[in-house]
């Protein structure tokens, strides 16, 4: 600014000296330089640079160029005339520069103003955008009289109209919406538009970009002028999708649960803090003759027998108290429930709380158990019956056994003694008589005592195999080798002529039934002796194998053996495959054994060929089979 | 010494009885020998009581030889019976038996029977076991001291 004043003050120096050195040219107009150079300080130095300008050059025409020159002398009212105007020319000039300045520099301000309230507006606007976008709300206005809409820029995002076409104008934005709602919006609309009144409703759009529906939720009010003509109408769209589709979910979730409850078969009832009835389902209403209707709102104790009622309202305020959510009732005893028709029915119960806005409500589930409770008694009934019948069954196979038993005792009593008689006559008649006996007499006579002798012998079988399955197995742990030895001695000595190679695994043991073993060991062994009778090196193999995870303890021989196709009838009673003029004997003895290893939870089994042996393994259960026997 | 008295034989099977008496005889003993044929008249022979109240007093017998399977009362009740008495408590019992039911032989013992001999079917072993039995009780074993 103070250059600009220098400059101001400089000017008028500069035109007085240029016009000293013209001035043969521009006498005698003293003013010729001097206005211009006013002009332009005023330019230049605004109002203080012109008035300094205008005084100087006021002075600097007067002394040196208004006559007379070098003085300020002065008596042409002419001069001085001129003096008064170029002053007052000059500070015209220096006031219109002014206010041209101020007036340039009050411009400038207001643009600049204008400048920053356009940023704000632009800022706002792109707020109001980003709000728009986030709250999913757009807002429209339709000034009817122009008949000209315009769209935020969310209205086009919600509807899916392409943002650089114009907004959709009423009622062609009909388009976008379902015949339903259009029905009902075009309403909404029509009587904003007649009656001014503000609206508001839900429609569903779609899309035409993709097809999409949306839900919108609409409103509109319209403006009037000051002579009350509608002449303006506004409003918001927003995109409620999401909160239709939680309700949608909701309400469907709603109606599935009613579904349920009113579906369930059992009793579902709710009662508030006050025992109130809140909720009655059909099935409850089934159990007690009452319709939910009827139900709702009467007190809980309604349904329940009168002599219970004072502990289940304490049962429910203990459960109150307890914090828990759910429970089975009934832990303390029966629960019963009374049908309007008075009658009482046993129910099964769960009782559950919670807190809904607040308020306490507990929630029993029940079940109508009348028709289980018979079953029970029904099953309970039959158990009995079940369990006197094993009862009697038992007591009854019991005495069959004994009878057998008695039976069996008979048999060993009764039918020796007529044996022993007939040998014994036999023999007396040999004794007595044999001189007079001729030709075969004697060899029926011994044929007779040899009959009574293997009576006898299947007598004694017989009695072997009724034992084996008969009274109580005692298990011991025995040793299989030192038994099967000293068996082997025994034999030996029963036959000193026969030398049997024989040859037993130390160490065989097992827990079982001592004498029932020695049975199965004498048995085994006693034919392994007698069918290597024919052979020119009899040999016995006593050992223990392990296979199929089990332990069998083998008798093995290289005697007769047997035929494998026969090898089924090897353990049935009375069954042979050898004749007795071969190999003597009455086939009982494997039946024996077998009947003892089935008692032991055993298993048996025999490999032979004929003419070059056979093998007898057997297992042993630490743990015997039950028998009825065994009472 | 070879004991004179008698022998009392209990048995319901005349075959048997009549083989029996056989063996004896047959093993030399001079014995008289009673038969009974159930267990209540072996006791009213024994007691003097019942149908043998008359019998003469001539002390009890030098040995019986008893079956168990008898009609009436078994052999092992009127084992029992001898026991549980004063007068017939040491008398020498042998039960002679077809039976070889270790429960027997077990109750036998129990009751104190002096011996138990199981008899075999064949005649031969039969008349031999007899014949033994008889000459072991009349005359090798000693009798208890008479009162």
């Amino acid at each position: 600014m103070n250059a600009r004043l220098a400059l101001a003050v400089l000017l008028p120096i500069v035109a007085c000296v240029v016009q000293w050195l013209l001035w043969d040219m521009f006498k005698p107009y003293a003013w010729f330089l001097f206005i211009p150079t006013v002009f332009l300080s005023a330019w230049v130095g605004g109002l203080v640079g012109g008035l300094v300008a205008t005084v100087i050059c006021s002075l600097l025409a007067w002394y040196i160029f208004i006559p007379p020159v070098f003085s300020f002398s002065q008596d042409n009212p002419a001069s001085v005339f001129s003096i008064v105007i170029f002053i007052f020319t000059g500070s015209l000039f220096s006031f219109f520069f002014d206010q041209l300045q101020r007036s340039k520099r009050r411009a400038n301000e207001a643009l600049a103003t204008a400048e920053s309230a356009n940023e704000k507006i632009s800022q706002l606007y792109q707020k109001l955008k980003e709000a728009q976008r986030l709250a999913s709300v757009g807002n429209w206005a339709w000034d009817i009289q122009s008949d000209t809409h315009i769209w935020s820029e969310e209205v086009y995002h919600i509807y899916g109209r392409d943002p650089a076409l114009p907004p959709a104008v009423y009622p062609e934005v009909q388009e976008y919406f379902t015949p339903e709602s259009w029905a009902e919006l075009s309403a909404a609309v029509e009587k904003s538009l007649s009656k001014g009144v503000p609206y508001e409703c839900d429609a569903e759009i779609i899309r035409p970009s993709n097809c999409s529906r949306r839900w919108i939720a609409a409103r509109g009010e319209a403006t009037r002028d000051i002579n009350g003509n509608i002449v303006n109408l506004q409003g918001t769209v927003q995109d409620i999708t999401e909160r239709k589709r939680v309700e949608q979910a909701l309400r469907e979730s709603e109606e599935r649960l009613a579904v349920i409850i009113n579906s369930a078969m059992d009793g579902v009832i709710s009662v508030d803090e006050q025992q109130r009835i809140r909720l009655f389902n059909p099935a409850a209403g089934q159990m007690f003759g009452l319709s939910m209707a009827e139900a709702i709102g009467q007190p809980l104790s309604r349904l329940i027998p009168e002599r219970f009622h004072s502990a289940h309202e304490g049962h429910i305020r203990n459960f109150a108290h307890t914090g828990m959510t759910a429970r089975r009732m009934g832990v303390l005893g029966e629960i019963s429930g009374i049908r309007t028709n008075g009658e009482e029915f046993s129910v099964e119960a769960s009782i559950s709380q919670s807190t809904i806005a607040g308020c306490k409500l507990f929630t029993v589930i029940l079940r109508d158990i009348t028709e289980r409770k018979q079953a029970q008694d029904e099953i309970l009934r039959l158990n009995a019956d079940l369990e006197r019948r094993v009862i009697e069954r038992t007591a009854e196979l019991t005495a069959a056994n004994r009878e057998l038993d008695s039976f069996a005792y008979a048999v060993a009593h009764d039918l020796r003694a007529p044996l022993r008689a007939m040998s014994g006559f036999s023999h007396a008649l040999q004794e007595d008589y044999g001189h007079q006996l001729q030709g075969e007499a004697m060899t029926f006579l011994e044929q007779i005592s040899l009959a009574s002798r293997k009576m006898s012998d299947l007598v004694d079988g017989l009695l072997t195999l009724s034992r084996s399955t008969s009274g109580g197995l005692q298990y011991d742990l025995v040793d299989i080798s030192a038994l099967s030895k000293r068996l082997l001695v025994e034999l030996a000595q029963s036959e000193h002529e026969r030398h049997v190679k024989v040859e037993v695994e130390a160490g065989l043991q097992a827990q079982c039934d001592a004498r029932m073993v020695e049975a199965v060991m004498r048995n085994l062994l006693g034919n392994a002796w007698k069918y290597t009778a024919h052979v020119a090196e009899p040999s016995i193999r006593v050992y223990a194998e392990e296979r199929d995870n089990a332990h069998f303890f083998c008798v093995a021989d290289n005697g007769a053996g047997f035929d494998m196709a026969h090898a089924n009838r090897l353990f049935k009673p009375f069954q042979r495959l050898h004749r007795q003029d071969e190999f003597p004997g009455i086939g009982i003895g494997l039946a024996t054994v077998q009947r003892i290893v089935n008692r032991h939870a055993g298993a048996i089994e025999a490999r032979g060929e004929l003419g070059k042996g056979a093998t007898f393994c057997f297992t042993l259960s630490d743990t015997p089979v039950a028998l009825a026997q065994e009472t | 010494m070879i004991s004179t008295k008698n022998i009392l034989l209990v048995k319901d099977n005349p075959q048997d009885e009549m083989l029996t008496l056989r063996a004896l005889r047959r093993a030399n003993l001079a014995n008289h020998i009673d038969v009974v044929r159930d267990g209540q008249q072996a006791l009213d022979y024994l007691f003097r009581e019942g149908e043998f109240i008359e019998r003469e007093d001539l002390g009890l017998p030098a040995m019986v030889l008893l079956d168990i399977g008898l009609p009436r009362l078994s052999g092992l009740e009127v084992l029992e019976r001898l026991r549980s008495d004063m007068r017939t408590k040491l008398l020498p019992v042998i039960i002679l038996t077809s039976s070889d039911e270790e429960c027997d032989r077990l109750k036998s013992y129990e009751n104190h029977a002096n011996s138990f001999v199981r008899k075999p079917v064949d005649f031969t072993e039969f008349a031999e076991s007899v014949g033994r039995l008889g000459v072991y009780w009349l005359a090798i074993n000693e009798p208890p001291p008479g009162r």
